[in-house]
């Protein structure tokens, strides 16, 4: 039997009141190569979290080497003897190559000074190696995305270390790239390295892996060896209960078309973007990290600049230059992929939620406050809100309440057109089925819905059609009947 | 090496700021009386030695993603406990009108004041620094209140007088240029002498390159600057270097603290007043990034001579000094301009990166899936 | 878990009020120790020298708040202060106008200065931390206008009205320097609570991103903030010429450190998106009574710019105390997912 290199036991956590990892357990010998599959970006990388220091769980045990070790602190994660694959590089972009390589190698360096020589003899190696054709003096900022994973994989050569983690999630390597990994992870393998890779993908990496653990909602649901392992059931295993839970919401949808944008183009991400937007309809947009679906949203909210292409709201060709533009026109944007872009910290949920509609509400820019209220008495009916104190600072509500603050904020303005980015980023189940019903009592009031968003579980619930993003335009469209059918779940699974 | 120092200095962006240099400097030399040249030369050369100390004092705090605002206090402080350690004192009893020249002192070698006051300006940065690590109070505000606690401390304390009595030594600092314009009978040797003070601060910034080019520690400054979320998560203890960085700059203060004492040919309490500024606009225009993560260390030293020269110039152009400040304040917003563009470039590298990767993106496996 | 939530909510509308009268506790400590020790302390000249003293800081700590309120930084405001001091100066002695003419021309120049902050710093795309420097550069250049002016000589033989502002006291006991600064308080108060523009300032200080997505126009609220300030900056320089009379280019050159001690000390926020008129208005006056007191126990005048900073720091230190907890921790989590 070979021996175990690492442990985790029933590790609990639970992030922004969301549990994101419940009792998971999992072991990786020496040797040996592990992929970790889940549907939920943030519960693989809070595991990322654990190895790296940066997450504390709040119950369960880790053991390396068959001894329990605390991980308090990013330093505590480098003393333990694990080397880290990033998803987002970790190298320092103002440092060159080779500076990042060695940027932590005490051995390279003879008290306070660095061995300029020695190091680039090694870098040089290296590179040559991981089969990387660019200069130790490159800066790490002038590297591409996926050379700068390999220059991290670089990295945890240099390490030497027993255990390697690959953040995989939300990257998308081309499959040279991923030929070059699996080259090296075999090779490592070897040389006795326990390798634990996670992923959200299912093809990626499932050739190297020894054994395959299944993770969904947080918690582990199965733990295969390679060899009996068969793609349907996998998927079966993960996307059986959406389709149970989808019942009671109830989707119409008329062809009364609201919106419709024609070759959109800007200048960073998006190539030629054609779609249409039907009244009472909700469409989803989807695609990987860095696809351009998140900015096919701010490009119509007049947030990022236009190359060409034409924007028709009822027929009627609009220019938006700006959100406050977009507002007069009946379109709103709701963004919760960054924190930042969410809620005015600080201010009560009534400031909140009139932000927007200050201009219709007050008399010579003095705020009417009987206006004030009464609008917050519409929206909280119609949304059938109910927040005890809107007074209090907005930070003092749950989540979910913060969410619908923000939904409140939109309807406050009428909207023609919804556009909603990662609404139910964070939230809990229940929570998210709330916020995902009120989508759909919007929608049968007939505002069409621009559903932006990598949560593949909201988007098979409530949409009308899906459109697959990549590489900065529209690769792909499945619609009602497509969802329904079994086989389309295979491609947006290895998708997502 | 030659090659890559050029291709550097052009992508720094410093061969601009260096023809602005060169043709000031132009112009101070042909409008200049001739016979005034020298003077107005060696002159020139001292201002532009203290700071570019200056300006690398508070470029070591950008470098980190932060600034000092106590530049000058921490200058005056330092100054002053020179002053106080190396000052002889008159003999003879201490009435109100001389004690304004300070009969006190402990008249120590001059080297010993001057490592003392470096040691102190290490410590009150690192104090500074260890604060708004452990505090994360807003640092604007934290270096804010410290100039005053500094100040309002030196003043407090030495009630405001002078410390005159140097030793010649120190003094010479300022005096004496290499190779000597004056024999040692008073006769005149050669018109155009390099001052000490200048060849200090070469030293110093030959010093501070290395740290920042050569040593784990500037590496790992830098690092912070750039990404202080990256370096904690690649395992650097960025508050120590934050920390660290701050006591650089308050030792690189005290440095031109005691620089300036010996132009003078006295410590008091003024020393720094006028810092922040030029502090800020010769690293700046020298090329050091707002954001933090880039240094530039020559480029401050040109920035220094920027501002340093316009002063003449304008003098020569017989501008009212009292509308100095005007163009000074012009010159920083113009070296705000200057950084805006350069993180612009820095941003479209980045953002071409990241396009050439979606192609290759298209390219590769995942399309396959929907063929 | 709700109900700490609620608790929390709670916790922080209470906190402004205990804050105010946290302040008012320490001024009133104060002002009963050097009263002790100095039985001047509350004679009817003092009081009136206090009030006419803090009315300035006090508006001074305004022009800074409402840039504070929405994610700023203003360093200066002493000089915008300082130049329409010496612009009313120059209009009346060299130009001849008729003050009260004067102090609206220089009112307005004073928002020019304004606006040429606000738009420099939309403009360059500065946001945040960094924003302030712009306004050093500005500072430089409208000192350096200030001193042009003057060439460094006072307009002294100021008019009779003019001085009147800084001179007289309504019923003998209230200066008409305190009456403009608690008229300019309250429509601070005002602006904050009830107008739409104060309420889109809270709104970009607390989120800009998220007010921009909310369609409130972010480069047009940064630019009126900016002007907002500087009128109020100038009418603070103005009324500390009145109350020398005379105008130097000196005023304003020392108010950096008070323009933020007084709001901080007051509980507004430093990242925006919260302000405290009352208590801004109480900072300014325990500012004003420290540096008093510090005359009237006739110790060393230069402790005074220590204990400012010293004050600064234990104000920003203990509201930072409330939330340090687990803070760090917290943040890397949240970056990590």
């Amino acid at each position: 039997m070979r021996k175990e290199i690492l442990r985790l036991e029933n590790i609990c956590k639970t992030i922004d009141g969301v549990k994101v990892l419940k009792n998971v357990s999992l072991n990786l010998y020496e040797g040996e190569t592990v992929k970790l599959y889940g549907d939920e970006g943030r519960s693989l990388s809070s595991i990322v979290g654990l190895f790296g220091g940066v997450i504390k769980p709040d119950s369960g045990r880790i053991y390396i080497d068959g001894k329990e070790i605390k991980l308090a602190s990013p330093l505590d994660g480098k003393k333990a003897e694990i080397s880290i694959i990033h998803k987002k590089s970790d190298l320092i972009p103002n440092l060159t190559v080779m500076e990042n390589l060695f940027l932590e190698r005490k051995n390279y360096a003879r008290g306070l000074f660095l061995k300029e020589k020695k190091q680039r003899a090694r870098a040089v190696e290296l590179l040559e190696i991981l089969g990387l054709d660019i200069s130790p003096d490159m800066m790490a900022s002038d590297l591409k995305l996926e050379q700068m994973q390999i220059v991290q994989l670089g990295k945890a050569l240099l390490d030497d270390r027993k255990i390697i983690i690959m953040d995989h999630t939300h990257i998308l390597l081309d499959k040279e790239q991923i030929k070059l990994f699996e080259g090296v992870f075999n090779e490592l393998a070897k040389r006795n390295v326990g390798i634990l890779i996670l992923a959200q993908n299912l093809r990626d990496f499932t050739s190297v892996s020894d054994r395959m653990y299944i993770m969904k909602e947080g918690s582990i649901i199965g733990n295969l060896m390679t060899s009996e392992m068969e793609k349907d059931k996998i998927i079966q295993m993960i996307a059986k209960d959406y389709y149970s839970e989808k019942s009671g919401i109830y989707l119409n949808q008329t062809s009364e078309e609201v919106l419709r944008v024609e070759g959109l183009s800007t200048k960073n991400m998006l190539r030629n973007v054609s779609f249409s937007l039907n009244k009472g309809e909700i469409v989803s947009i989807t695609g990987s990290y860095g696809s351009g679906k998140y900015e096919v949203g701010y490009a119509l909210y007049g947030m990022e600049r236009t190359l060409g292409g034409k924007i028709y709201l009822h027929n009627k060709r609009i220019k938006i230059k700006n959100p406050s533009d977009a507002i007069k026109r009946k379109i709103v944007l709701l963004s919760f992929e960054k924190k930042e872009n969410g809620l005015l910290y600080n201010l009560s949920a009534k400031e909140n939620i009139t932000i927007s509609r200050l201009g219709n509400i007050s008399n010579f820019a003095i705020i009417r406050k009987e206006l004030e209220n009464w609008l917050i008495k519409t929206v909280y009916n119609d949304l059938s809100l109910n927040i005890e104190d809107d007074n209090i600072a907005i930070e003092g509500l749950s989540l979910v309440n913060q969410r619908k603050v923000s939904l409140a904020r939109a309807i406050s303005c009428n909207p023609d057109v919804l556009i909603l980015i990662d609404p139910t980023k964070g939230l809990e189940n229940e929570s998210k089925k709330q916020i995902l019903e009120l989508l759909v009592s919007f929608s049968d009031r007939g505002i069409a819905i621009l559903l932006i968003s990598s949560n593949l579980h909201e988007i098979l619930q409530v949409s009308h059609r899906v459109w697959l993003f990549s590489n900065g335009t529209i690769t792909g469209c499945i619609d009602r009947d497509m969802i329904e059918s079994r086989e389309q779940m295979n491609i947006l699974s290895s998708f997502i | 090496m030659i090659k890559k120092g050029l291709v550097n200095f052009v992508k720094n962006d410093l061969a601009s700021i260096s023809v602005v240099l060169i043709v000031l400097l132009t112009f101070v030399i042909t409008k200049s009386n001739p016979s005034r040249l020298s003077f107005t030369m060696v002159s020139l050369s001292k201002d532009i030695a203290i700071f570019t100390i200056v300006g690398m004092a508070q470029m070591a705090t950008l470098a980190v993603g932060q600034f000092n605002l106590a530049v000058g206090a921490m200058g005056g402080v330092a100054g002053m406990v020179c002053g106080y350690l190396i000052n002889i004192p008159y003999e003879g009893s201490m009435n109100v009108d001389t004690y304004a020249q300070a009969e006190i002192g402990l008249a120590l070698p001059w080297y010993v004041g001057v490592i003392a006051a470096l040691i102190i300006g290490f410590i009150v940065g690192a104090i500074q620094g260890g604060m708004i690590v452990k505090t994360k109070i807003n640092p604007f505000i934290i270096t804010l209140a410290l100039i005053s606690v500094l100040h309002g401390l030196n003043m407090a304390v030495t009630r405001n007088i002078y410390f005159r009595n140097l030793p010649e030594v120190f003094k010479a600092i300022n005096k004496n240029t290499i190779p000597a314009t004056t024999t040692p009978d008073g006769g005149q040797a050669t018109t155009y002498g390099v001052p000490v003070m200048f060849i200090v601060t070469l030293v110093v910034m030959v010093v501070v390159w290395m740290l920042y080019n050569r040593t784990i520690l500037g590496r790992k400054m830098l690092a912070t600057g750039v990404n202080t979320r990256a370096a904690d998560f690649a395992g650097i203890n960025s508050g120590r270097y934050i920390t660290l960085a701050h006591g650089i700059s308050g030792m690189l203060c005290a440095l031109a603290g005691v620089l300036t004492v010996s132009k003078l040919g006295a410590a008091q309490t003024s020393i720094g007043d006028n810092w922040m500024l030029y502090s800020f606009a010769s690293a700046i225009l020298g090329g050091t990034l707002l954001n933090g993560g880039k240094v530039s260390i020559f480029g401050t030293m040109i920035g220094a001579g920027i501002m340093m020269v316009v002063n003449t110039v304008l003098t020569l152009l017989k501008i009212s000094a009292f509308s100095h400040q005007i163009f000074i304040g012009a010159l920083l917003l113009i070296a705000f301009m200057l950084n805006k563009g350069r993180e612009a470039l820095i941003r479209q590298q980045e953002r071409a990166a990241v396009k050439v990767q979606d192609d290759v993106q298209s390219g590769g496996s995942k399309n396959e899936e929907f063929a | 878990m709700k109900n700490s939530l609620k608790k929390q909510g709670a916790a922080e509308r209470n906190q402004q009020i205990s804050n105010t009268i946290g302040i008012l506790i320490v001024i009133i400590i104060l002002s009963v120790f050097v009263w002790t020790k100095s039985s001047n302390f509350f004679s009817r000249d003092n009081i009136i020298t206090l009030a006419r003293m803090c009315s300035v800081t006090i508006l001074v700590g305004y022009a800074q708040m409402v840039v504070i309120a929405g994610g700023g930084l203003n360093v200066s405001i002493g000089a915008i202060g300082g130049m329409s001091a010496v612009i009313v100066g120059a209009l009346i002695k060299r130009a001849g106008v008729p003050w009260g003419y004067a102090i609206i021309i220089a009112i307005l120049i004073g928002a020019v200065c304004g606006a040429f902050n606000g738009i420099l710093i939309t403009r360059l795309g500065a946001t945040g931390e960094i924003s302030w420097l712009v306004t050093l550069a500005t500072m430089s250049i409208f000192t350096g206008i200030s001193l042009t002016i003057t060439k460094a000589n006072p307009f002294y033989n100021l008019p009779k009205g003019y001085v009147w502002i800084g001179a007289h006291n309504v019923f003998g006991w209230i200066p008409v320097m305190i009456i403009i600064a608690v008229v300019v308080s309250v429509l601070l108060w005002y602006l904050f609570k009830y107008a739409s523009f104060g309420r889109q300032i809270l709104a970009v200080g607390s989120n800009q991103r998220a007010a921009e997505l909310s369609g409130v126009d972010v480069g047009r609220v940064m630019i009126f903030k900016h002007i907002f300030s500087a009128v109020i900056a100038a009418v603070a320089g103005i009324l500390f010429s009145t109350r020398l009379g005379s105008i130097g280019s000196d005023i304003g050159g020392d108010w950096m450190l008070f323009s933020f001690a007084a709001p901080l000390i007051g509980g507004t926020r430093m990242a925006g998106g919260r302000v405290n008129v009352a208590g801004a208005f109480l900072g300014g006056l325990l500012l004003t009574i420290v540096s008093n007191g510090v005359v009237h126990l006739q110790v060393n005048v230069y402790i005074v710019e220590l204990l400012e900073g010293i004050i600064i720091l234990l104000a920003v230190g203990l509201d930072r105390i409330r939330e340090m907890r687990e803070e760090r921790r917290e943040r890397l989590e949240r970056a990590a997912i």
